[in-house]
This record gives structure tokens, sequence and C-alpha cells, in this order.
């Protein structure tokens, strides 16, 4: 096999979703939830109720919209499905403790304690604003004059999710009023933080590295090249602590110079 | 028309599970039913001239990809301050848009593709993950199964390259990778 069949294969192996039908276990969970509306014939393998939903009698119309309605939110929330964390873990007996923990490390800036609560076979939700490295972010973020604000709480369709609202808080996103804030979903196994989605910085993180860049370009370069550094963030550069020290340092600047 | 409904309804049935993976492939979780269901949409306003067997995937496929780029414009023209400092963004979107659910050990694969063309990665991951096959390739880009079969080529080539530069550059190892610490 030559390198370019040798690296076909490693993709394939790293597709992200090699099994999408288990992402619609989701709506079978919240069905199962919503077990005072049995009656009601939903195929659980799709989602378009126009297709799958044979009409109720009318009497019940009503509890199946709430029912709708509720699995529409539970399905766009990301609510995930955890487990209960084991025995005798320090953190704490339930997934939110896990999480809130997970968090509280983070803000510490220290990024082994925090990885030290997350499986090292984790996966990280997020397409159009992704995350490739989490160790990185933690150290990336650090530098800032800030810190993850997130209220954690188990979601409400059943025992063992785990919903946040997460939103990463530095002194530009305030003084710019940049919405990064959003509910995120965490899936902890066996006291473990096995799945990851995090909210959308890019708002926040394109504006102020393109400022950088500009202001200083040579600074950037030195600190933000993504030159034999591995992963880069969506925006081209490595997410780690070098790079954020660079940014928190012009962060002032930016947000002076958007008149924030 | 009841023929076509009832061809629509196997499709469905058939392709929503590729059509949810793609989507959540490329777009962030929480808005891959949504995207799915647009797709959908536009299928069944088409129904009745929907392309037939192996090709009805790839056509959906295409139709996923306006509908994700939609969605992106979408997002970009809602944060205000984008619009702000829309000069400073230029050139600072952010880049191959991969959904990123990834084992650390994979970051240095996802990391080479990024770096590929629009066209070839977008080849390359339609073969690796959405696993079409060369004629439907063709078919998703509306060129000859010969040229689909030589951009997939490069692309395979391309990723080899990609994936060879980064790690002897960064002399990454899975066990290090694993641990966490993608670097």
């Amino acid at each position: 096999m030559n390198t370019a069949e040798r690296a076909y294969a490693r993709l394939v192996t790293a597709n992200p979703i090699p099994d999408p039908e288990r992402f619609m276990a989701t709506a079978v969970d919240i069905e199962a939830a919503l077990s005072d509306l049995k009656e009601v014939d939903v195929d659980t393998k799709t989602i378009n109720p126009n297709i799958t939903v044979t009409k109720p009698p009318r009497s019940r119309r009503w509890q199946v919209a709430v029912a709708a309605f509720i699995a529409v939110l539970a399905i766009g929330g990301g609510f995930l499905v955890a487990t209960l964390p084991g025995d005798g873990d320090s953190v704490g007996d339930a997934p939110t403790d896990v999480v809130n923990e997970f968090f509280d490390r983070w803000n510490a800036g220290d990024a082994d304690a925090a990885m030290a609560l997350v499986d090292p076979d984790f996966s990280m939700g997020g397409g159009l604003f992704a995350v490739a490295d989490l160790r990185g972010l933690i150290e990336f973020s650090a530098p800032f004059d800030g810190s993850m604000e997130t209220t954690c709480s188990p979601a409400p369709l059943g025992e063992g999710r785990v919903s946040c609202d997460w939103e990463w808080s530095t002194a530009g996103t305030r003084a710019l009023g940049i919405p990064t804030s959003s509910g995120r979903s965490f899936t902890v196994t066996d006291g473990i933080i096995t799945l990851i989605v995090p909210p959308d910085y890019t708002a926040f993180e394109g504006p102020l590295s393109a400022f950088a860049e500009s202001d200083d370009p040579a600074g950037y370069a030195g600190a933000c090249s993504p030159d034999g550094v591995s992963p880069v963030s969506s925006f081209g550069y490595p997410h780690n602590q070098r790079c954020g020290s660079f940014l928190a340092g012009l962060e002032a600047a930016f947000v002076a110079s958007l008149g924030g | 028309m009841a023929r076509d409904d009832n061809l629509f309804r196997d499709m469905y049935a058939e392709h929503y599970p590729a059509v949810l993976g793609y989507c959540l492939r490329r777009a962030h979780r929480d808005n891959a039913p949504d995207l799915v269901s647009d797709v959908f949409a536009v299928a069944w306003r088409k129904r009745a001239t929907l392309p037939e067997g192996e090709f009805v995937l790839p056509w959906l496929f295409a139709v996923a990809s306006r509908t994700i780029a939609n969605h992106r414009r979408t997002l970009r023209r809602r944060l205000k301050l984008t619009e702000k400092v829309r000069g400073l963004s230029e050139g600072r979107q952010p880049g191959p848009e991969l959904q990123v659910i990834q084992r650390s050990e994979d970051a240095a694969v996802i990391d080479a593709v990024r770096r590929l063309r629009p066209n070839d990665r977008e080849a390359i991951l339609l073969s690796a993950w959405e696993g079409l096959s060369a004629p439907q390739i063709a078919a998703r880009f509306g060129i000859s199964v010969d040229a689909a079969e030589k951009r997939l080529s490069r692309a395979k080539h391309r990723l080899g390259a990609e994936l060879t530069r980064t790690e002897k550059k960064t002399n990454v190892t899975p066990r290090v990778a694993k641990e966490g610490g993608t670097r």
C-alpha cells in the first residue's frame, strides 16, 4: 500500500460519524420518556412528522403537539444521553458534577487536570466552528481576561442527561456584546466526559486574529504560525498557549479599534 | 402523483441516515436535523424529477451541500460583529468546515484533508465517508466518470503528501495523540 492509499485508509477510519443511525437514537429515547403518549404511532426512525406520524384522535392532538415541541427542542438542543459516573469518583456522583468540575479546572488554567476528566478517546462535536484540539483550546483561552461561564444541569428528559449554557466570557466579548453563548451538551460515561459540543467562538476569534495579524504581522507569524504545529484551528492557526497569549495581549487594542 | 409520493417515501426511508450523516459531518450537530429536513423538502418539491437508483444519493448530497452553504451564509449574516468588522474578517472565515467529532488520533489526517482544495476534499470525503462510487461522485459534480476517478486519485495523492508533511513536522505519534494532547 503506497502513501496515498495509506492516507486514504486512515481517512476512512477517521470518519466522525461512521454510523449516523445512532444519532437517531435520541428520538427513540425521547419517545420512551414520553410514555404517557405511547398510543401515538410514531416511527422513530424518522424525524419528519408529516411522513411518519399517524394522526391521533382530535382530543389528543394538543398532547401530540406538546410532545413534538419538546422533542424538537430536545433534538435541536443536542441533549445527549449520559450515564452516571462510577462509585468512588472523587469529583462527584452526578454527570453534572463532572462537567462542573471540568470547567472549574479549565478556568483554573490547569489543562492536565481538566483533561483528566476527559476520556482519551473523547469525541468533539461541532462542525462549522469546529475545535480540533481540546487541550490546546484550554491552554489557548487561559491567557485571556475571562473564563468559561457555564450553567449545567441534568437535561429534563431523563436521568443522566447533561445540558449546559456555555459562554466564553472575556473582556472583549463582554465589551463588544459578542454572542458566544448557547446550549451545549455533554456525554459523561463512568465519571468521564466522552463527548463535548463546544459553542461558537468564531465571531470573536476570527476578527481578533485578523486584527492581530494586521496590527503585528511579525508577532502573529511568530506566535500563531501553523508551521510545525498540528492540528490547526478552523482559522488556520493553532489553539495553544503561545498563540492565545499573543492574541490576548491585543484584545484591548482590538476592542478599542472597534470603538467598544 | 401517488406513485411519486410512494417513491419519495421509499427514498426518504432509505437515504435519511446517509443524508443525516453527511450533514453531521459538515455542520453542527444541533443544526443537522433541520438541514436534513430542508434537503428532503427540496427533494419533495422535485419528487417528480428525482434521479433514479444509485444517483439519488449524490443528488441529495449536492442539495445538502448547497443547503449547508446557505445555512452558513445565514449564520454569518446574524453575526453583527462580522458585519462590523467585515474588512478585518476577509479571508478569516472558518476554513474547511468539516465536522470534527473526532478522536484525537485522527487529528493529523483531518488536518491534512483540511488543506486540500475544496473539490478534491469533497470528492475524497464522498468516497471515504459517504461511500460513493466514482460514477456517483461524477454525478455529484456533473463531470465524467473518468474525470471523477482522476479527481479522486489526485485527492488521494495530495492527502498522502499533506499527511506525510504534517507528521514529519510535528512528529505526532498515536500514543501522544491519544492522551488528549494532539500536539
